[in-house]
């Protein structure tokens, strides 16, 4: 039990007033900054926050950034919901759920779940880091190109599972993002793919460039169609319709419960990060509730889940930086950076060389959700004032914003080229009843499942056996297959009983299966 | 009738605002270009090849702020990122500002096979002109505690015994690491497998599981596992030894031969435009020769695991050409078998 | 729609054609028999062809029987005759967006914004007001202060210029 000792001595140090004030300071920040496009993702937002943090005290430092990580997460969530702009990868789950109830007018409630199920997932998460590291950073280790391809079939499924009314157009959108994915130069084989010898694209299509494109310039032209000032959607004024409900709590506990355990485990794995967690967690949650078909028309789990992975994923990600010295995502990469800074080495011997520094590292990062919390909750009616905003000032301000998000990520102009090119065809992909959605998902998990598939074979001298030779990776494969077939099964007893299944629903079952044989095959 | 003049007066107003920025920005342009010809350089930018929070410009980032503190210079330098394609895209914007004396760039050793691995590249670290090399980080050779090889010719030998079996684990196919073990392949009729990861984290723990055998990389990729006993240091890609390894050889005392290659090979530097003044050329070797003389320069290579290497003038030249000559036949037999 | 579905399929058959034969230059299986550079593209190219046809085919096949999941959407469709000024409307946004790039480039940042936020207040909303005004120099100097000085983050400032605000 010291490891509960160690944790509680943390939190002693971490609740002084001074770093108290700094987190607090270090949330607000985080959030602000967080909401800026290009600066969204807490990576991001943490180097650019860094030479304020580096004038403190190590420990103070430390948790200051654990604020602004907290913070910019939120910020991130904020966006997609109430904007529909995802500015980081692990927040493009939420556009499906988070902005079809702000639609509906309850982007308070959206955001409140979102800060609550962060809040419980990082309790979790900081639980399961104290008292299961040692065992994690083994299964982590572990955890090679073929379990990611298992894992990464299981992610994919999500896209195909939300290809909507018409698979095929659903189909095409996933296959662009596929394939737009593969631009640049392949890190694999080196050669080069669809760069037409422009060096722009070398190094690919950002996430970003694409996301603002395709989601938030494309989501402005649809609504400037048709009227000119009133603001954007309604907002509901009482308080109370601003915050989650007892009902919508219950029906998240065990969406938030999944979420956090899915999200822990992938945060620890180096390589894996909330993107996958986030992923994985929409996938198992919808696949297993019984209000399956109301996720992607504003299911309130389907805003709990992913966001309960999204922050437990922190807690894990420290696993392999603490134990290994490794950093398991960017956001991490930064944390490390700064503690090489303070000339603190983590690794295997930081807990033993530094406790002073890593308990209460740890505990900061449990306040810092805690304070977000308390920060944020009340702070949510003034956030969705946002959407009170005059339509007539907020749009010219998204485009801004837009451009800058394009341009400042790489200082690249033919960025915000591309930016332009792919807000038309976002807007083309409405008028044509065309989701967006798949296409940016297989967009964020194709080159993953890509370079995890011809890593696998390059190991195995190109058999498909290691797939399933491996034991976690046919444990991974295993789970897809019985949460598909769980998900297939649910659904048929349920159209038996209720109204006669319509021709034109997608074949879930052929599908589903045929991409899992993929990586086997 | 008075909401048209009101609108007239409105667009008048915007157009008069507009108008003086621009001139206002013409202007400011102007007197930067003028400073261009004295010995002190006004408004210098500083160049690199990532983004906020990437390697080079944290790097960047870190010499401003020495030099500021060393009083090397009074202003602050603007960091400046052109990230496309591997510092291709950062030389091609130095090409364009030729023999200006307010731009540097700060280059690594990847310009060089970016350039190379390019079949027309809009330019070349040989087209810039180079001021002061900084920085290396001497290339290591890491394996499992575990494993059987003690040197890199137990690896080697094994290497020969089971063709195209073993694993070495790294970044991009093109990176030095991948290329220096081609060229030891080349030399002893040997062939392993090269398994890519984009991230740092993945390669390490694809040693510790087993899955690849060895991997080539910095002090500061390895050192935490190296303490903790996981990991073992078995050679090093360098005319000398490593202080921080003293029993571990070099690659040329275990026998092989690194004649062809240059003592460095992961360096940094700053080099500017083409034709820069020598003037302006020795005014940044004196601002950067004080930098890196500081306690703060050592304290952050110490923390970087890199070593300090401040070459300038003709040896930095020969360095850039030795390293240009023996990475060439390497990148190019690369690009055949990837196709 | 269906018309529209048809252009679609054709658009994305044709793209996919485009990509397939891109493809085809790199390696399908590398030399060791792995999975190359080639076999993602090839396959995926391949199968927007496929799905282009296959869209093509089904809404040439639906035109009979209008739809039954589609039909929520055609009063939408239909009620509003000015669907066309309404697909202007957006086009002309886009077009201000477009042309706002190139000012980018050679004004840099104020300016360009200044200029994009006026054309969109002042041409396609019809706000010329002092309020229109001001959102049009507060928003464009606000973001550029906040970025470059706060926080540090160059924008552009342009061919011709340095920038008025330049650090």
């Amino acid at each position: 039990m010291s490891a509960l000792n160690h944790l509680l001595d943390g939190l002693g140090t971490a609740v002084s007033p001074t770093n108290l004030l700094w987190m607090l300071i270090g949330c607000v920040l985080g959030t602000v900054v967080g909401i800026l496009p290009g600066l969204g993702s807490p990576a991001a937002t943490l180097a650019v926050l860094l030479p304020l943090t580096l004038r403190l005290q190590p420990t103070t430092g430390l948790i200051m950034m654990a604020g602004i990580y907290h913070g910019a997460k939120f910020a991130g969530s904020t966006t997609a919901i109430l904007l529909n702009i995802p500015t980081e990868t692990s927040s493009v789950v939420l556009c499906y759920d988070g902005h079809e109830l702000a639609k509906k007018g309850r982007a308070g409630p959206a955001m409140g779940m979102s800060a609550i199920s962060g809040f419980i997932a990082s309790t979790v998460g900081v639980i399961a880091l104290t008292f299961t590291a040692p065992a994690i950073a083994n299964l982590a280790v572990k955890f090679g190109p073929p379990e990611f391809a298992s894992l990464m079939t299981f992610g994919l499924l999500l896209v195909i599972s939300m290809a909507g009314k018409s698979p095929v157009k659903g189909f095409i959108s996933m296959a662009l993002g596929l394939l737009v994915a593969t631009v640049g130069v392949d890190l694999v084989s080196g050669s080069q793919r669809y760069t037409f010898g422009n060096i722009n694209l070398y190094d690919g299509v950002q996430f970003i460039t694409l996301t603002l494109g395709l989601f938030a310039v494309a989501e402005v032209l649809v609504n400037v169609e048709q009227k000119r000032g009133k603001p954007l959607f309604a907002v509901p004024k009482k308080l109370r319709e601003l915050l989650p409900s007892k009902n919508d709590l219950r029906r998240c506990a065990g969406a938030i419960g999944l979420g956090s355990v899915v999200g822990f485990i992938i945060g620890a794995l180096p390589g894996g990060g909330s993107t996958i967690g986030s992923f994985v967690s929409y996938t198992l949650v919808k696949n297993t509730s019984r209000n399956s078909d109301e996720f992607g028309k504003g299911a309130i789990e389907g805003v709990a889940g992913p966001e309960a992975a999204n922050n437990s994923e922190a807690g894990g990600a420290m696993i392999p930086l603490l134990s290994l010295g490794i950093p398991g995502n960017a956001s991490t990469s930064v944390m490390l950076a700064a503690l090489l800074l303070y000339g603190v080495q983590p690794g295997p011997l930081l807990f033993a060389n530094h406790p002073e520094i890593a308990w209460p590292v740890i505990a900061s990062l449990y306040l810092g959700t805690l304070v977000l919390l308390v920060l944020n909750l009340p702070l949510i009616p003034m956030w969705v004032q946002i959407l009170r905003i005059p339509y007539w000032i907020l749009y010219p301000l998204i485009l801004v914003l837009a451009i800058v998000g394009a341009y400042s990520a790489r200082g690249s102009l033919f960025d915000v080229w591309m930016m332009v090119g792919f807000s038309l065809l976002g807007y083309v992909f409405r008028k044509l009843e065309i989701p967006a959605a798949p296409m940016l998902m297989a967009f964020v998990l194709g080159p993953q499942f890509e370079v995890a598939l011809r890593q696998s074979l390059t190991l195995s001298n190109n058999s498909p056996l290691i797939f399933v030779e491996r034991p976690i990776s046919a444990t991974v494969l295993a789970i897809t297959v019985a949460v598909v077939a769980f998900s297939t099964v649910s659904r048929r007893r349920r159209r038996r009983r209720g109204a006669p299944a319509l021709p034109t629903t997608p074949s879930v079952p052929a599908v589903n299966t045929s991409a899992v044989d993929e990586p086997v095959k | 009738m008075k909401p048209t003049t009101r609108r007239l007066r409105v667009a008048v107003a915007f157009a008069v605002l507009l108008t003086g920025a621009t001139a206002c920005s013409t202007l400011q342009a102007g007197t930067s270009n003028s400073s261009s010809g004295t010995a002190t350089p006004k408004n210098v930018q500083i160049v690199v090849d990532t983004g906020p929070g990437g390697g080079s410009d944290l790097f960047a980032r870190e010499i401003v702020k020495l030099a500021q503190q060393t009083k090397g210079i009074s202003s602050n330098w603007p960091v400046l990122s052109q990230t496309a394609g591997g510092g291709l895209g950062a030389m091609a914007f130095m090409k364009g500002k030729a023999n200006q004396t307010n731009y540097v760039a700060a280059f690594t050793s990847k310009w060089v096979i970016s350039a190379l691995g390019t079949a027309n590249p809009p330019a070349s670290l040989k087209d810039l002109t180079p001021i002061a090399e900084l920085a290396d980080e001497t290339q290591i050779v890491a394996v499992p505690t575990s494993s059987p090889y003690h040197n890199f010719k137990d690896f080697v030998a094994d290497a020969k015994a089971h063709p195209n079996k073993l694993v070495q684990t790294g970044g991009a196919v093109s990176s030095v690491d991948n290329l220096i073990a081609l060229k030891v392949e080349k030399d002893t009729g040997t062939k392993w497998k090269y398994l890519s990861f984009a991230d740092g984290g993945p390669r390490i723990t694809a040693l510790l599981r087993g899955d690849a055998q060895m991997m080539i990389g910095a002090k500061s990729d390895f050192q935490e596992q190296v303490d903790a006993g996981k990991l073992r240091i078995i050679a090093v890609f360098s005319d000398k030894r490593m202080a921080a390894f003293p029993n571990v050889p070099t690659m040329t005392e275990q026998g092989f031969d690194m004649s062809s290659l240059p003592a460095q090979l992961q360096f940094r530097g700053i080099a500017g435009p083409p034709g820069m003044s020598p003037a302006a050329v020795s005014y940044y070797v004196g601002v950067l020769q004080k930098m890196v003389k500081s306690p703060g320069w050592q304290k952050y290579m110490d923390s970087e695991g890199d070593t300090t290497q401040f070459v300038t003038g003709s040896a930095l030249t020969a360095l850039i050409n030795k390293f240009t000559a023996s990475m060439t036949p390497l990148v190019h037999s690369l690009s055949g078998a990837g196709q | 729609m269906q018309r529209a579905d048809v252009v679609a399929s054709t658009a994305v058959a044709a793209l996919g054609a485009f990509a397939l034969v891109t493809a085809l230059n790199l390696a399908f299986l590398s030399d060791s028999g792995v999975p190359g550079p080639g076999f993602f593209p090839t396959l995926l190219s391949g199968l927007l062809v496929v799905l282009g046809v296959v869209l093509g085919v089904t809404s040439l096949r639906r035109r009979p029987a209008t739809g039954t999941g589609d039909e929520a959407e055609e009063p939408t469709a239909a009620d509003s005759p000015s669907a066309r000024s309404r697909v202007l409307r957006a086009g002309t946004v886009w077009v201000c967006f477009l042309i706002a790039v190139p000012i980018l480039t050679y004004l840099g940042f104020v300016p360009a914004m200044a200029i994009l936020i006026a054309l969109l207040l002042f041409g396609v909303e019809r706000r010329l007001n002092w309020r229109s005004l001001v959102v049009a120099v507060v928003v464009p100097v606000g973001v550029y202060e906040l970025f470059v000085h706060l926080l540090s983050i160059p924008l552009p400032t342009g061919v011709i210029a340095i920038g008025p605000f330049s650090s």
